[in-house]
């Protein structure tokens, strides 16, 4: 039985990165022009100073990038649309191309103009009513695995993301030294507000309805509807600088990522972790007591009184433990969510990790970066998922049962 | 005794559940009227005699006498740039020509409080669009997976062959509308949708009975899987791709995006409440008079289950809410000459000095989550 539940996971695992996979690329092949010309401009290359030079060097690329390829194992495409487009490696003659055949026009037509073309002439002007009957009837092209989607998952899969198209450097390099960061923050937070919410509990769930109790529940509920970021704001305007008066935590924000190692900027971290381990403390203890509330009207809590249990063992040994194992997969998801989920904490506190270069590449339209951090995001979130999933089955052995 | 109870029923609830309506209520008032609230032009003037309402219709005739009746409370629209402004402006303070900015300007000008009023029209129009198609789709789609289960459809070679086909065809065709070809009008498009729906339906209906072999499709265990896959997603980093990429200032792009995000809540949520539903026996009575499946599920399993979808519907709106505050915060998202919450949030970054900007709309924004967030804590422990 156990068995047959991990190997189902592990299929779905795969078959979930295989999904986002394919939609990553998808996105991602919608960029393949901007990003040779990125990798032009990263060179020095200018279309105005040398065309010659800048054209050579972009189909070397195109060809290099095997962008003349296929997209994917086959295509469906109008019946006027050749498959090969894409061979054209001169930027400017493939999308005049595509404008004509987006028209309806006949491509061996077209390729007959192509050949003949002398210097300066509109390709427009010469192709006039040549258009195809039905030109948007579908036709199936099978291109065997000599595509762009099997040479894409070749590369990711041994662990080539390509060039940041920022700074040239490579993108799993840049990733590695992110993720550093963040795996940082990300445990000292789930470290912090486990124990800490831990505790919470503890000192709540042996009498729900003490003024305490309802106290921290209200409390909670309060902070619960904080969002994050205004949080990190409001911590940043207030208290990293004298301005108003109680500027505790100052010089906030790491600006400098060489050299030293992540122990030495461990203190600018309290700030961010104070904002984020706070809110996840009032979610966590209220979904806990959420569950504790109608665990309390179980049967089992009588017995435990006739026999004369005392309330605060009743809470800590058998309330706390029955509710801990609905919310197993809410905490496993908080911890994929907390991977993710950092991004605004990141850029409010300037901490160099995953979301703050996502950040970034997204400002600078770093696509190579931008895909590589989704994919290995993806990859973690599905694990973290799907390890919630076997701790739940494994801690509730009346699943496995059934 | 109990008929006093039942007389006082309405005043017996705690106190933040009439503040939480309350702030509510303001809320969608300030979304219907806050044109009226806050603008520049007046409400009711009378151009050469002839009574105009410029809030609605702005356009005066050139040398007309204008004489203005009655004006908005806040003489700015969100979009109003106070040009004598250099860096952001205090609270209750006057510009040069005497109007109060109650909650200051931004760094650029434009006047918080008209900002907020906007806010609110955006947080009901985003948040509230997208919380009412997910809601509409995801418990239909829900209910649907729980009432046939995995044995009630079969489906032969033939029917499927048409399904998918029909499936794929629909696909190439929004493709080959909006990528491929310029060659092919509206109208030629439309019909083209319809003949791929018709054919489709027609070849499945036919196939249906002719064919002798069928399938068990398991779509409730699909169905679980596709939204499963969905929820262990990293959401927020697909989000923030597919703006980039598409939908920069898009309206249409962020409201499918969130959809996508939050209608699979509602799908568990339909499904599990209509397994529970399905037991009963006015459904089976049901069955037996010959009601037909999609009465069943709209007029006698959907009110069941309405209550708990609700309290679902509120925990989406917050998700929407705090999406598209995260988003106007990164400056993605909504179109470049929109005003709102996060958008304003946003902006307290750049000049430290300026603590209006970060006060006021976040504690809208942290009232509207709360007045949420208690509702459906209220309603949990009454249920």
């Amino acid at each position: 039985m156990r068995g047959s539940l991990l190997l189902s996971r592990i299929t779905s695992f795969a078959f979930t990165v295989l999904l986002a996979s394919l939609v990553i690329f998808l996105f991602l092949s919608t960029t393949n022009e901007q990003r040779i010309e990125q990798v032009l401009v990263l060179n020095g290359q200018q279309e105005s100073v040398d065309y010659e030079k800048y054209l050579t060097e972009y189909e070397r690329l195109y060809r290099k990038n095997n962008f003349d390829k296929a997209l994917f194992f086959f295509s469906i495409l109008p019946k006027n649309y050749p498959s090969n487009v894409r061979e054209i490696t001169n930027p400017d003659v493939r999308n005049s191309v595509k404008k004509l055949l987006n028209k309806g026009y006949d491509y061996r037509d077209i390729k007959e103009t192509i050949n003949k073309l002398p210097d300066g002439v509109d390709l427009n002007s010469l192709m006039l009513n040549k258009q195809v009957e039905f030109s948007y009837f579908p036709k199936f092209y099978w291109h065997g695995f000599e595509n762009q989607y099997w040479y894409w998952i070749k590369d990711i899969s041994s662990g080539n993301f390509n060039l940041s198209s920022k700074d040239g450097l490579p993108v799993l390099e840049k990733i590695g030294k992110a993720m550093s960061w963040t795996l940082t923050f990300v445990t000292l937070n789930v470290i912090f507000s486990l124990v800490l919410s831990y505790f919470l509990l503890v000192s709540q769930l042996s009498n729900l309805n003490s003024w305490w109790s309802k106290i921290t529940d209200n409390i909670s509920l309060l902070l619960m509807s904080i969002p994050a970021f205004w949080l990190a704001t409001l911590a940043v305007i207030y208290l990293t600088n004298d301005y108003y008066g109680i500027g505790i935590f100052k010089g906030i924000g790491i600006w400098n990522n060489h050299g030293d190692s992540v122990f030495y900027y461990l203190p600018k971290l309290i700030l961010p972790l104070l904002v984020v381990v706070i809110l996840d403390i009032a979610v966590i203890t209220k979904i806990v007591k959420d569950v504790a509330i109608d665990e309390y009207k179980k049967p089992y809590i009588m017995t435990l009184r006739s026999k004369g249990v005392g309330n605060a063992i009743i809470g800590k040994q058998h309330i706390l433990k029955n509710s801990i194992i609905p919310t197993i997969t809410v905490i496993t998801g908080s911890v994929a969510h907390a991977l993710t989920g950092s991004l605004l904490i990141e850029v409010i506190f300037n901490i160099p990790g995953m979301g703050r270069l996502m950040y970034d590449s997204i400002l600078n339209h770093d696509f190579n970066t931008l895909t590589g951090i989704l994919f290995i995001s993806v990859v973690i979130t599905v694990f973290f998922y799907s390890l919630g999933d076997v701790l739940y089955r494994l801690a509730n052995p009346k699943i496995l049962i059934q | 005794m109990k008929s006093r109870d039942t007389l006082r029923v309405g005043f017996q609830r705690p106190f933040g559940f009439y503040a939480s309506v309350f702030y509510l209520g303001m809320v969608l008032v300030m979304a219907i009227f806050g044109n009226m609230i806050a603008n520049d032009k007046p409400i009711i003037s009378t151009e050469d005699g002839v009574l105009r309402f410029p809030v609605f219709n702005s356009n005066y005739q050139p040398g007309s006498k204008v004489v203005e009746h009655v004006n908005p409370i806040i003489p700015f629209s969100y979009n109003t740039i106070d040009k004598n402004v250099t860096r952001s402006v205090a609270p209750l303070s006057r510009n040069q020509d005497g109007k109060l900015h109650i909650m200051g300007t931004d760094n650029i000008g434009r006047d918080v409080f008209a900002g907020i009023i906007r806010g609110a029209l955006i947080v009901i129009k985003i948040a509230g669009l997208s919380v009412f198609i997910s809601f509409v789709l995801g418990s239909f789609i829900g209910m649907c997976m729980a009432y046939y289960g995995n044995e009630s459809i079969k489906l032969g070679a033939l029917s499927l062959f048409f399904l998918l086909s029909g499936m794929v065809s629909w696909i190439y065709w929004w493709c080959n509308y909006f990528i491929f070809s310029s060659t092919i009008s509206g109208i030629k498009f439309g019909i083209g949708l319809l003949f791929i729906v018709f054919v489709t339906l027609f070849g499945i209906v036919v196939s249906l009975r002719v064919e002798k072999n069928k399938w068990n499709i398991p779509l409730d265990n699909l169905g679980m899987k596709i939204v499963e896959i969905i929820r262990s997603l990293p959401g927020f980093f697909f989000i923030l791709f597919t703006l980039i990429l598409f939908g920069q200032g898009s309206w249409f792009v962020m409201v499918f995006l969130l959809v996508f995000m939050v209608s699979p809540a509602f799908i568990r949520h339909a499904r599990a409440n209509t397994l529970a539903v399905i037991r009963e026996n006015y459904i089976e009575s049901g069955r037996a008079i010959g009601i037909t499946d999609l009465k069943l599920i709209l007029r006698h399993i959907f009110p069941n289950i309405l209550g708990d979808l609700g309290i679902i519907a509120l925990l989406a709106f917050i998700e929407c809410v705090m999406m598209e505050a995260a988003l106007s915060f990164l400056g993605l998202g909504l179109p470049v000459d929109e005003m709102s919450w996060g958008k304003i949030l946003a902006e307290s970054r750049s000049d430290i000095r300026s603590w209006w900007l970060v006060i006021f709309p976040g504690l809208c924004l942290f009232f509207l989550v709360w007045s949420l967030n208690y509702l459906v804590n209220y309603l949990r422990k009454k249920a």
